[in-house]
């Protein structure tokens, strides 16, 4: 085990998977504004660490055709927004073109984009599409909310040959986690990241470290959380997530997307149908409501899916 | 040069291949659900284009996909079977008429107008990431240049130099008119040059100047590791006159109007252009066959076209559940797509 943040850990695995595999190369940023992929860039030469115009319909479409011929592309879009603009290759090429050769073709890339509120940065710098792509069959959606999470799951995700979209939050960055480094890619499915036996929190990417500290304060008056990390929100691990509720009888799911057709509704729709008879009450959601992200950190806080809404969601399956 | 006797026969076998397909798609019309695009006046390009690249370039197609798999090699039968959507087809009959691809034959089909240019920049890039020698090839049409993602490929095929053969078939070009393909501009090859990719138009009613345009690109393409813009103005055919193809107004091809004196009619001028008359003309001109020996190979044609509508037909569909197959690559890296408990 090594300790490193989360940000070192998703890298990592990515540094490794480039050593190991010529064919892996890196196209656009997988860093936070201002921080372009020097490192990479440095490590393996500019032939696989590609700086494209800003062309993000033209560089993942290139990607994809890349992956189709030969390589394991990664694509940074950076902020989640600008992949609005690529919809289409990813969408409609990468994620349908196994299916729509009836499994003769294989798109192995992953693209990697920031999700969730950002303070200051408003409406447009601050999309959370992973419940749309969610929508998009064809494609993996993976959202880990450790450090450890984060490097095996860029793992798998690299190794995979399916088109996988990675996102993560810039709030979960510095998170430091202990990491273990070395392994093979393993199969991801939902993790129990702390237990518990009163109620399960099933939380997606940043709304992790968010549940464990909720976690925390409510074990000291003897109120037992379970905290989920679903790492994988498309496909769904429905059943490790109904294991939980079996055990514990009560369900919050919680995501920093939107609360219409999101990533918490799945999971409560999904434990609702097949696992009612576990439940002991009434689930509850913790997302932001269905407006835009505003600008001004007064505006931003009051629509965040914050700890004290989390913790207020976990009281209301208690009573 | 002259092409050879040898080259010239066995590029009118495949553009005859290529054609009796599509009439054979007209004659299934009724078989299938949905709309569907034919090839049929545009064969010199793909027929030159396909039998010059190397058998692993990866190829990107469009909607209009059929006739390139023919070109490309892959037997009739299957390609009439996955448009009839049998479990038979390449894509076991998830793929139809729009998407007819194979892996075997390094042959994709996007029907997203756009997606082939883009997708064929990235197999370039691959190429050239692996120095391979590969070069990635894009079929679109003049309507293609409408859309954005391809002036970004452009741009970054220009940027990156990588090796790509742009193949646009204008079939919208008599009289040419670059507005109405909805272009603003001179001419569609100026597009192509403000990226500083070289550009080249020609007519594709004179499959002999065709073919050794498109040998040319092609090796500068292979050789020089550049980008390149071909246009060939290719004639329309009057059977995509309505909604659906059909046979209706041109009949199916009859090889002797090669060499009989066209009927001074409404469809005179079509058999004028038709580029596989052309071609018929051209290698009897050079005397690589005669009369009969065209006859003789239009025969065989038919008669693998009879075989394979036949085979095709009598194939079995895919079972119904098969449908929830081939999303993800199946692997125990992911949890299953569904749940067996979820789905109804």
């Amino acid at each position: 085990m090594v300790q490193m943040s989360f940000v070192e850990a998703r890298n990592r695995a990515v540094a490794e998977a480039m050593h190991a595999d010529a064919r892996t190369i890196l196209i656009g940023s997988m860093s936070g504004p201002g921080s372009p992929e020097g490192g990479f860039a440095g490590a393996f030469g500019k032939d696989r660490v590609r700086n494209p115009p800003v062309s993000e319909e033209g560089y993942a479409g290139a990607a994809v055709g890349a992956a189709m011929s030969g390589l394991r592309p990664l694509v940074g879009f950076s902020t989640g927004s600008f992949m609005y603009n690529a919809w289409e290759p990813v969408v409609n090429e990468a994620a349908l073109m196994r299916y729509m050769s009836g499994g003769q073709m294989s798109v192995p890339i992953v693209f990697h984009f920031y999700v969730g509120l950002r303070p200051g940065a408003a409406a447009q710098h601050s999309q959370s599409p992973q419940a749309m792509l969610c929508n998009a069959p064809g494609l993996v959606v993976v959202a880990p909310g450790t450090a450890r999470a984060a490097y095996e799951v860029m793992q798998t995700a690299i190794a995979s040959d399916d088109p996988v979209v990675y996102v993560d939050s810039l709030k979960l960055h510095a998170d430091i986690g202990d990491v273990q480094t070395g392994s093979k890619p393993q199969p991801v499915r939902a993790e129990v990241v702390r237990s518990g036996t009163d109620v399960t929190v099933v939380a997606v990417s940043v709304m992790v470290p968010r549940a464990l500290r909720v976690a925390e304060r409510l074990a000291a008056e003897r109120i037992s959380v379970e905290v989920v990390d679903p790492r994988v929100i498309a496909p769904l691990d429905r059943e490790g997530i109904l294991e939980s509720v079996a055990r514990t009888g009560r369900l919050v799911a919680t995501d920093e997307g939107r609360f219409t057709c999101g990533v918490s509704g799945e999971i409560v729709a999904s434990v609702a149908e097949a696992g009612y008879r576990f439940l002991k009450s009434a689930p509850q959601r913790v997302a932001i409501p269905d407006v835009p992200s505003p600008m001004s950190p007064d505006l931003d806080a009051a629509i965040t899916p914050s700890e004290e809404r989390l913790e207020a969601a976990i009281r209301a399956t208690l009573q | 040069m002259p092409p050879s006797n040898e080259r010239l026969v066995s590029l009118l076998r495949t553009m005859l291949l290529m054609r009796r397909t599509e009439e054979a798609v007209c004659d299934l019309a009724d078989e299938f659900p949905g709309n569907f695009h034919v090839y049929i006046g545009q064969e010199a390009t793909g027929a030159s284009v396909l039998t010059t690249i190397r058998p692993d370039d990866p190829v990107f197609t469009t909607h209009r996909n059929h006739a390139h798999n023919v070109a490309r090699g892959m037997p009739p039968e299957q390609i009439l079977s996955e448009i009839l959507g049998r479990a038979t087809g390449p894509s076991r009959g998830k793929g139809g008429t729009f998407h007819v691809m194979s892996d075997e034959y390094h042959t994709a089909a996007t029907a997203i107008v756009g997606g082939s240019t883009i997708l064929a920049t990235g197999a370039a890039l691959a190429a050239q990431v692996l120095n391979d020698g590969r070069i990635g090839v894009a079929f679109l049409g003049d309507r293609t240049l409408n859309e954005g993602a391809v002036y970004e490929a452009f741009n970054i095929a220009a940027l990156w130099s990588l090796p790509v053969l742009y193949v646009c078939e204008n079939n919208n070009a008599s009289p040419y008119n670059p507005v109405a393909s909805g272009l603003n501009v001179n001419a569609i090859t100026d597009i192509a040059r403000t990226f500083r990719i070289a550009s080249e138009s020609v007519d594709a009613t004179d499959p002999i100047k065709l073919l050794d345009v498109v040998e040319r690109c092609i090796a500068s393409v292979r050789d020089e590791r550049i980008p390149l813009f071909l246009e060939t103005c290719t004639p329309r055919w009057p059977g995509n006159a309505g909604q659906d193809p059909s046979l209706d107004i041109t009949g199916a091809t009859d090889v002797s109007m090669a060499w009989t004196a066209p009927a001074n009619d409404s469809q005179s001028a079509w058999r004028q252009a038709d580029p596989v008359l052309q071609l018929l003309r051209a290698a009897i001109a050079q005397g690589a066959l005669d009369q009969a020996g065209a006859t003789q190979l239009d025969g065989e044609v038919r008669e693998i076209m009879q075989k394979a509508m036949s085979t095709a037909r009598s194939a079995p569909g895919p079972e119904g559940l098969d449908a929830l197959n081939d999303a993800l690559s199946g692997s125990d890296f992911w949890p299953p797509v569904g749940g067996t408990r979820w789905f109804k």
